[in-house]
């Protein structure tokens, strides 16, 4: 059990995370927004369950869910160019490479190295074994590489 | 070739960041929930209002079909796999479809509709976007299940047979997300829906104290479903939502067994959540103490003494980690001590490796350290003979052994650069390092160009380390024999059967691999000789059909003790002692959670020693230490601990004739900062008396 307080501020913290992981799924940030506040209301229900060290995967699993449920509803694949408009990344070479990866391999990609994510905290994120994530992040490695035409170091 | 780097902040970069206002919101909303919690509370209306306005007006004004046509979705789901979304259609596309609806009678036909179809330019399509959108909303809604739910309502409330059909139009089309829910019809060898919606339904009344049949009244919704890549692997499960006074989402098996866990590691349903606060509430009112003593009721007592390996425990000064300032630790539980492996040495002792970590604060971003790799090695006696953290090298450890001339071995992943490289590090038991070699580039063992090195350490055996790593389109699996100085000897080649890896250990003679063939559903085993040549044929386990299996110990006599279970979340386990040609000479099961792991030793006498996790009661997480004596592990079983809370187990080792060490770690809740929080974590040697 979290207590209120302690979840509020985990919570907060985590609205960059958040928005920053269901932008990578949904593109829109309309709709990312969408995500992330329904992803908090139904935290903030589920508290209860949460437990402090797991509380960031936990959380990002609901904003993964409420993303799903999201392109669900629209659309299930997002095309390269829908970012809105004037939100075009500087680096379109690698922002398409990303956007080729499928969402399996993309998303523990992101996990790890943009925020930080255990491989642990990935597999509960995600909801697959360790092993699972292991191989994902192997094969989203080497497809990215393959994308890009060359070389990548991931730090 | 060019070498890209992309760091956190170029992939970052990719992404817009968070709108200050909406953070904002976002903020103020979560400060205000614990008021708010008493009044109903609504979305902000974001898109979702635009969206919503949108389908009145279009509510308003379209025909609703005279037709449901099954036909007409599965021609919609097919133009949607072939040429994608409506909102990149081209004109002859947009009539295409106009002329779908039209032939399986969703639209009656009109001149007007008439001129539609075979016009041309601007203004026809224009016109077809008017009509789309005012039927189905926006655009970029015009998808097979955006058309089905202006159809048939929400997803949520269709009928499980139109569920079914559903997901299986998107199979057939190829339309499936790798992640997304696959609804299916149950079948006869699962619970019927009214029984999974009684157990759901007893289980939250019994849970909150209520009289039976007192929640009938709730709305109710249930559905049979899977995700779509866990089908090979996992079962279908009932998921019932209970809407009403109390609201609850209970996760139901085929078989009726409630499935706390069913949506992954860390969900808890409402009702396992109410057990567990009661529960933890009953034991924190009643002390540990006692609850401990109720536990060993009936139970032999058992002596055992923890003692804390302070040099690598997080709150430690000496050796590894600085402390942190009060004033940098927020609730968070980041600032850490890892535990790799805990192996037990010839001598006794244990080679323990790990990391420890600086960070101080998971949510901020306040890093106050890098996390330092060590080794260790910890006494009979549970004194701490050496620490070795290895400072400056940037990385992680995965694990360490003793080979059979007594030297460590352990396998360090460094970072340089951004690059990874893997050194082998041999050390003596007293702690010197002997040597350091980094280990081939994974290209040069699996012969193909590789992205980077990626290896895991699976034994030490045969004069050096064994380690694994994956390549090609199948992700093939490569066991390699490295020599002492870390050159490879040969490979053992595995075709990885989707995402199943198949398992090694190495034995006196050789290796022994078991595997798992996903057409037939069968394990098998296969030998291998010191060369790595395999001998005989491969021997399967029809005993053990749709068990996916780990070697747990190979026995003198040629025995092969396995355990196994059909997924990943189920709770019981399948033990089998095997003979050599794959008769199953003994095999039971044990009640087992996934998340806990046991480890296991025998003592000079043989007897096989068993440590491992006891949950203090059903409905909460707190663990303590158990140890189980015998084959089966069902002669005593003894709960260990001076307080509850959180522990995992990492390794265990004889001492003498009649005593054991488990190296754990433990967590507890404490006070701080006028929450409870469960932050306090330590690395202790547990000796006990057998």
């Amino acid at each position: 059990m979290i207590a209120d307080a302690v979840f509020s501020a985990q919570a907060e913290a985590m609205i960059p995370v958040l928005h920053r992981v269901c932008m990578s799924i949904l593109h829109q940030r309309a709709d990312a927004q969408d995500a992330v506040q329904s992803a908090l209301l139904k935290a903030w229900e589920k508290r209860g369950s949460a437990k402090p060290e797991s509380f960031r995967p936990w959380l990002t699993r609901i904003a993964i869910n409420e993303c799903r449920n999201i392109q669900r509803r629209r659309m299930r694949v997002v095309p390269t160019d829908s970012f809105d408009e004037g939100e075009q990344p500087q680096d379109i070479g690698l922002a398409e490479a990303m956007d080729a990866l499928p969402e399996k391999l993309r998303t523990p990609l992101l996990l790890k190295y943009m925020e930080g994510f255990t491989e642990r905290e990935i597999g509960a994120s995600l909801g697959v074994p360790l092993t699972t994530v292991k191989s994902r992040l192997f094969r989203a490695r080497r497809a990215l590489a393959q994308a890009l035409g060359e070389e990548v170091e991931l730090r | 070739m060019k070498r890209k780097v992309i760091d956190r902040e170029a992939l970052r970069a990719l992404y817009p960041p968070v709108d200050e206002g909406f953070e904002r919101d976002m903020r103020h909303m979560l400060r205000t929930l614990p008021e708010r919690e008493e009044q109903p509370m609504k979305k902000k209306s974001l898109t979702a209002v635009v969206l919503a306005a949108a389908l009145i007006v279009a509510l308003a004004a379209t025909a609703v079909a005279a037709v449901f046509s099954r036909a007409f979705y599965e021609d919609v789901a097919d133009m949607e796999h072939d040429i994608g979304y409506y909102t990149v259609w081209t004109l002859e596309e947009k009539q295409r479809m106009i002329g779908m609806m039209v032939d399986h009678g969703v639209i009656g036909e009109d001149d007007a509709l008439a001129k539609l179809r075979t016009g041309s330019g601007e203004a026809v399509e224009t016109q077809i976007d008017a009509l789309m959108t005012e039927r189905y909303g926006r655009a970029d809604a015009i998808t097979l299940v955006g058309m089905l739910e202006k159809e048939l309502g929400e997803l949520r409330d269709w009928s499980q047979e139109d569920k079914a059909w559903y997901s299986q139009v998107l199979l057939d089309s190829g339309l499936i997300g790798d992640n997304e829910e696959v609804f299916m019809m149950p079948g006869e060898q699962d619970i019927p829906p009214e029984e999974a919606v009684r157990i759901a339904l007893d289980a939250v009344t019994d849970a909150n104290g209520l009289a039976r049949g007192a929640l009938d009244g709730s709305e109710i919704h249930w559905d049979f479903r899977i995700y779509a890549d866990e089908m090979d692997t996992e079962k279908p499960h009932y998921e019932v939502q209970i809407e009403g006074e109390i609201s609850a989402l209970v996760y139901i098996s085929g078989d009726g067994r409630i499935l706390g866990e069913a949506d992954g590691e860390g969900y808890q349903s409402p009702w396992e959540a109410a057990e567990a606060e009661r529960a933890a509430e009953q034991a924190r009112a009643m002390g540990p103490e006692p609850l401990l003593r109720a536990h060993r009721e009936g139970m032999a007592p058992l002596e055992a003494q923890e003692i804390a390996i302070d040099a690598v425990s997080a709150r430690s000064t000496s050796g590894i980690v600085d402390e942190w300032g009060s004033e940098q630790f927020t609730p968070s539980i980041e600032k850490d001590v890892w535990v790799r492996s805990a192996a037990a040495l010839a001598d006794g002792g244990m080679l323990m490796t790990g990391l420890a970590d600086g960070q101080a604060a998971l949510f901020s971003e306040r890093v106050t350290g890098e996390r330092v790799p060590f080794a260790a090695v910890i006494e009979p006696t549970g004194a701490i003979r050496f620490v070795k953290p290895l400072v400056g090298r940037s990385g992680t450890i995965c694990g360490g052994a003793q080979d059979q001339d007594g030297t460590l071995l352990m396998l360090l992943e460094e970072e340089t650069d951004g690059a990874s490289a893997y050194i082998q590090i041999r050390m003596t038991p007293a702690g010197e390092i002997v040597s350091e070699d980094r280990l081939p580039a994974q290209s040069d063992i699996t012969g193909r160009r590789e992205e980077g090195d990626h290896f895991w350490m699976v034994g030490v055996g045969h004069g050096g380390m064994v380690v694994s790593c994956t390549s090609g389109p199948d992700n093939d699996v490569h066991y390699t024999q490295l020599d002492a100085q870390a050159r490879p000897v040969f490979s053992i080649v595995v075709p990885q059967k989707d995402e199943f890896t198949p398992r090694i250990t190495v034995t006196d003679t050789g290796y022994l691999l078991t595997g798992y063939d996903k057409a037939s559903g069968m394990p098998f085993m296969r030998r291998y000789d010191m060369q790595g040549k395999q001998t005989g044929e491969d021997v399967m386990l029809p005993e053990l059909a749709g068990l996916k299996l780990n070697i747990e110990e190979i026995h003198a006599d040629g025995t092969v003790r396995v355990k196994g279970r059909t997924e990943f979340s189920a709770k019981t386990s399948t033990i089998a002692i095997l003979t050599a040609d794959g008769q199953a000479r003994d095999k039971w099961e044990i009640e087992e959670d996934f998340s806990v792991e046991s480890v296991s030793c025998r003592l000079p006498s043989g007897e096989r020693i068993e440590a491992r996790l006891h949950r203090v009661s059903d409905a909460l997480f707190d663990k303590h230490l158990c140890i189980a004596r015998g084959e089966k592990g069902e002669t005593l079983c003894y709960p260990l601990g001076a307080d509850t809370g959180y522990w995992m187990i990492h390794g265990i080792a004889p001492v003498g004739e009649d005593k054991v060490m488990v190296i754990v770690r433990v967590s507890r809740e404490e006070e701080l900062g006028g929450n409870r929080l469960n932050c306090t974590r330590g690395i202790a040697a547990v000796i006990v008396n057998l």
